[in-house]
């Protein structure tokens, strides 16, 4: 017998398939883009608004920046357009800037002069961070280095023409000046007979110095170069010194300490400076040193002096730094509990106690008695704008200083920097105090004014209250759907968009939904849906023209799937031609479903659909929801449902790590609808016991095919069934039964129906 | 007749070489029925945890059982007791930018006891921006960035933190490959992990790692899944000889899973009444 070349070739063929062993396949996180109807530490974006005096409702829980800048609005200061963008930058810094992609800036501006320079190799990098300390490390040349070596390069090739030995010799002096940014190689700097070369060297080898962290060297150094008269540093010579005497104290003291004497050195040195008319010139810098210094040597009282700046009018040139200085040192005093942490409770706040803006923003955040007591305090001894709203934040409509305040709210306008938070709180208050028909009146002329008294975030919190007090199923529609304010996959817990200033903050990679910014329901609405609201209305809700085509959408699905799985099958009948005209891609199942000639037959059908949706869940999400095609697994695992959970122990209502917000809790728990009749309130208590007790889904859905096929072993659909019910083992919400459950389906689907295509597609169970 | 000879002899070994040949391709395809995946002779087998591959090494690390994550803050933690709670400090930041690799060191003190056993931590991003190219040139630019770590270091543990992407798994492992083989045998590898490749994602499985951490906090769109899981007693084992877990001060978890090694974030700077508090939990799940 003879083998053919192509017999072989089968063979090999068949080897390298058999053989090939195809690589695994299939972020904190992942994380979901969800609405941002509210904030917790920050006001809506853009934050040109905010910093144009449209506050909104001040949150106890905002970072410290935006609440200083709020205080001086509530006080009738506010800021001139130049101080706005003085605002901006320092947010921008704050919430987009890094270090380390700002001294990639830096260095490109030297690199790029450097590397033009004929007959020396090219530089790539320069690591502008050298070690401090066992753990930690500083910056060591910022920015101003690499613009004066670029701009001394130019001087030197204009004077010595660009291919000069001597410039090529400055600039191999230079990249040892800048290998000692983090951790160079002993300088070697060439004798040079002109003065000026001379003059250069010599400065290459203080900075060096300075560099290398041989402060006392460097100062040697500068002030020699102080004293040369044909120096061009000369000028610049004695700011080094003081400069030096800085990084003396804060860098070659132990780590993390400052060594005050030698800081004591250098603010004198610096006073000299400002004292001479001579050096006017570096004034500005030597000035901005001084800060630098006192915010070190000298806390408590530059606090106050901060404070003092701050609430002065037109400082554009000083608010960015003034601000970034005063709230650092209030978070130095304080803890940086700003936002979500627990904020500093008054007693401790003595250093601010004296400083009106600091006394504010403390007692503003805090959430203790001590707080609420001070603000009401302040509010009596000063009647300013600043502590009404501080006091209405806090209090509860039972506190016997609740009827004054509220009087006093009655009077603020909504052209007041005050008014949405005035009005959020009067409306909470009325709503506390049973006082229903005033708070439906009063919000109806709250909430038909316009963006400029209300951002987004604002009307939403309002709604949130009015919803409340719906009085007809219409109306509490109307109040629950809210459009967001932003976008957000909150990674970092910042709630930032994904883009901000430009520059990326999350994953711009993940396509946001072109529906992000449609009305949605919020959490509030979606925990009446899905824990008060009984099926009956909310199929009838699925049906109310007040809500968009997407809403109704939503709430038609869920309703549907929910009365399919209770076996509330009329329910479920009329629903289905209301969820296949607005979703034709369901109905043929839903067809399927209606035609049914029995209960489980209806059961089969409808796990049917299930199967093929992994989008179809029993409750409404909250925000933009699911984003994945209702009939496509969610590679996140975000399919059909999970088992109910019990009660969470963090402290945060949303459940995500982001720590709650007071306000959020008071307007956020759940509320029975008053409208509800008590039938309809037992209704719907009994349907949430009844899906609490559903199994995961994967589990579910399983057991529910095992049952139809046993039923109607021999029902075409059966084999698919059980394909779909192994699928969603490996991609739904699981739990330890789960594998069992799978292997169950997958041995039945391979040992009644081996010949089914079904079977050979599912090799695996999980 | 001697042409026609060795004509047939040479007929002869002809077939002979590929009777051989044919021998020992049918014989490496039976081998390979068998070792294969998709052996028709083991139906359906389980996709549960694979077991440990020629990476994994010995679980136990020189760690407390308690670690404390100091994150890129001030952190005076002179007063916890580093007989019982160990410091993962953070290092350094990888940001992976188009071809490029930039580098931000740790910028703020840290102060421990002398005595505390410490663990740098090198977190790596990539820009949302800019997305890296995760070429060669990237990865062995990371590689040199952790080894510079090390060197310096002289803890015996480095932990790398890392959401790597699907599409960015393939040059995470090969970093850990390269890493591994770069360091010195004394030196072990811990890694951060979403929960939700613990759980039925099983790509660390063969990964020269020594731990492997879940993060069970800010876990975003997996958290209800996960605390499900945890919740009617499932096991979250990253890798099948160790297992650690990861929480956040502000984010405790309801089930907790005893025997574990505890990491803890706190998203502000520790103080000795949050690190008390963490040392409670640890004592909840006992």
């Amino acid at each position: 017998m003879g083998i053919t070349r192509r017999g072989l070739l089968l063979v090999v063929c068949m080897l390298g398939v058999v053989l090939y062993r195809p690589q695994p396949l299939s972020s904190c996180g992942p994380f979901f883009a969800r609405a941002a109807f509210t904030y917790t530490v920050h006001p809506d974006f853009p934050l040109e608004q905010f910093a144009a005096g449209a506050l909104g409702v001040l949150q106890p829980t905002y970072a410290r920046s935006y609440l200083a800048v709020a205080y001086r609005y509530l006080m009738g200061t506010g800021f001139n357009e130049a101080e706005q963008k003085a605002l901006v930058a320092l947010w921008r810094d704050r919430l987009v800037s890094t270090v380390e992609s700002n001294a990639e800036e830096w260095t490109k501006v030297w690199l790029t002069a450097r590397n033009t320079v004929p007959g020396i190799a090219a530089v790539a990098r320069i690591d502008v961070f050298r070690a401090w300390g066992q753990y930690s490390n500083y910056l060591n040349c910022p920015a101003d280095a690499f613009t004066t070596a670029a701009s001394t390069l130019r001087r030197l090739q204009e004077r010595f023409g660009p291919e000069s030995p001597a410039v090529r010799a400055w600039v191999q002096a230079q990249d040892g000046v800048f290998g000692k940014c983090s951790d160079g190689a002993n300088l070697t700097v060439p004798p040079a007979t002109d003065p000026q070369l001379r003059a250069d060297s010599a400065y290459q080898r203080a900075t060096a110095q300075f560099y290398s962290g041989h402060f006392d060297a460097a100062i040697a150094a500068f002030e020699a170069i102080a004293q040369d008269t044909a120096s061009p540093w000369r000028a610049l010579a004695p700011y080094l010194i003081a400069r030096a005497l800085v990084r003396k104290a804060t860098l070659g003291a132990e780590e993390g300490k400052v060594d005050i004497a030698v800081l004591a050195q250098a603010e004198e040195h610096v006073h000299k400076i400002l004292a001479d008319s001579a050096q006017r010139e570096m004034h500005p810098a030597a000035g901005r040193l001084l800060q630098f210094i006192r915010f070190r040597s000298t806390p408590t009282p530059r606090l106050h002096e901060l404070a003092q700046a701050l609430l002065k009018q037109d400082t554009p040139a000083t608010l960015q730094q003034d601000l970034t200085d005063y709230t650092l040192l209030l978070d130095q005093s304080l803890g940086d509990g700003t936002g979500a942490a627990a904020p500093a409770a008054t007693a401790n706040a003595t250093v601010v106690k004296d400083d009106a803006l600091g006394d504010w923003i403390v007692t503003f955040a805090a959430t203790d008695q001590a707080a609420l007591a001070h603000a009401l305090a302040q509010w009596e001894h000063t009647s300013a704008l600043p502590w009404l709203v501080a006091a209405l934040t806090k209090l509860d409509a039972s506190h016997e200083k609740a009827a004054p305040l509220m009087a006093a709210a009655t009077q603020i306008q909504p052209t007041s920097p005050a008014f949405a938070s005035v009005a959020f709180h009067r409306a909470r208050l009325l709503l506390q105090a049973g006082k229903k028909d005033e708070v439906r009146t009063y919000l109806h002329t709250v909430l038909a004014q316009g963006k400029e008294a209300l951002p987004v975030s604002a009307a939403n919190w309002l709604r949130a209250v009015r919803m409340q007090m719906a009085g007809d199923l219409d109306e509490y529609l109307t109040y629950a759907q809210r459009f967001p304010s932003g976008i957000t996959y909150d990674e970092d817990g910042r709630e930032l968009p994904t883009q901000l200033f430009g520059v990326a903050t999350g994953d711009v990679t993940e396509s946001l939904p072109a529906s992000g910014m449609q009305a949605h329901f919020d959490a509030d609405a979606v925990m009446l849906f899905n824990q008060a609201m009984p099926l009956s209305l909310r199929k009838e809700a699925a049906l109310r023209p007040i809500l968009p085509a997407h809403l109704r959408r939503e709430l038609a699905l869920t309703s549907w799937v929910e009365a399919a799985l209770l076996d509330q099958v009329a329910v479920a009948q009329e629903l289905a031609p209301v969820v296949a005209a607005q979703m034709p891609e369901l109905k043929p199942y839903l067809d399927a479903y209606v035609a049914a000639p029995s209960q489980d037959a209806k059961k089969s059908a409808a796990v049917f659909l299930l199967l093929h949706y992994p989008g179809t869940r029993p409750y409404v999400d909250e925000g933009v929801g699911r984003l994945t095609p209702l009939d496509q697994i969610d590679n996140f695992r975000n399919n059909w449902w999970c088992g109910w959970q019990e009660k969470s122990t963090t402290p945060d209502a949303e459940g995500d790590g982001h720590p709650g917000n007071p306000l959020s809790k008071m307007v956020r728990a759940a509320h029975a609808l008053d409208f509800l009749t008590a039938a309809q309130k037992a209704a719907g208590h009994a349907e949430v016991q009844k899906l609490r007790a559903l199994d995961t889904a994967p589990n579910y859905l399983v057991v529910q095919v095992l049952a139809w096929a046993q039923r109607t072993p021999n029902d075409p659909r059966v084999p698919e069934a059980l394909h779909l019910a192994v699928r969603s083992t490996r991609y739904g919400c699981t739990d330890a039964k789960t594998t069992q459950f799978s292997k169950q389906a997958f041995q039945l689907l391979h040992k009644q129906y081996p010949q089914s295509p079904w079977a050979k597609q599912t090799k695996y169970w999980y | 007749m001697a042409g026609v000879r060795a004509s047939r002899k040479a007929d002869g070994w002809r077939a002979y070489r590929c009777r051989l040949l044919l021998g020992v391709a049918v014989g490496l395809l039976l081998a390979g029925l068998f070792l294969s995946p998709f052996s028709l002779r083991e139906k359906g087998r389980v996709r549960g945890p694979l077991p440990a591959g020629e990476g994994a090494r010995d679980a136990s690390l020189p760690l407390p059982r308690v670690m404390l994550w100091a994150w890129e803050r001030r952190e005076d933690m002179r007063a916890i007791d580093p007989r019982q709670v160990g410091v993962a400090y953070l290092a350094k930041t990888l940001f992976l930018r188009q071809g490029n690799v930039v580098t931000r060191p740790r910028l703020q003190p840290l102060q421990v006891p002398p005595t505390t056993v410490l663990m740098p931590v090198v977190r790596i991003e990539s820009d949302k921006l800019s997305p890296p190219t995760l070429d060669a040139g990237q990865r062995t630019r990371v590689v040199e960035e952790i080894l510079a770590l090390g060197r310096a270091s002289i803890t015996p543990v480095i932990q790398i933190d890392f959401d790597a992407k699907i599409s960015e798994r393939a040059f995470y492992r090969t970093v850990l490959y390269d890493l591994r083989r770069a360091l010195p045998d004394t030196t072990r590898i811990s890694i951060t992990a979403l929960a939700s490749w613990c759980l039925a994602d099983h790509w660390l499985a063969g990964l020269p790692i020594d731990e492997a951490v879940p993060m069970l906090f800010r876990m975003g769109a997996d958290r209800q899944r996960v605390l499900w899981h945890l919740q009617t007693g499932g096991a979250l084992r990253c890798l099948p000889t160790q297992q650690s877990l990861g929480m956040a001060a502000d984010e405790p978890l309801p089930h907790g899973l005893p025997g574990s090694r505890l990491y803890v974030f706190n998203p502000q700077a520790w103080s000795s009444a949050s690190v008390h508090s963490a040392l409670e939990e640890v004592k909840r799940w006992e």
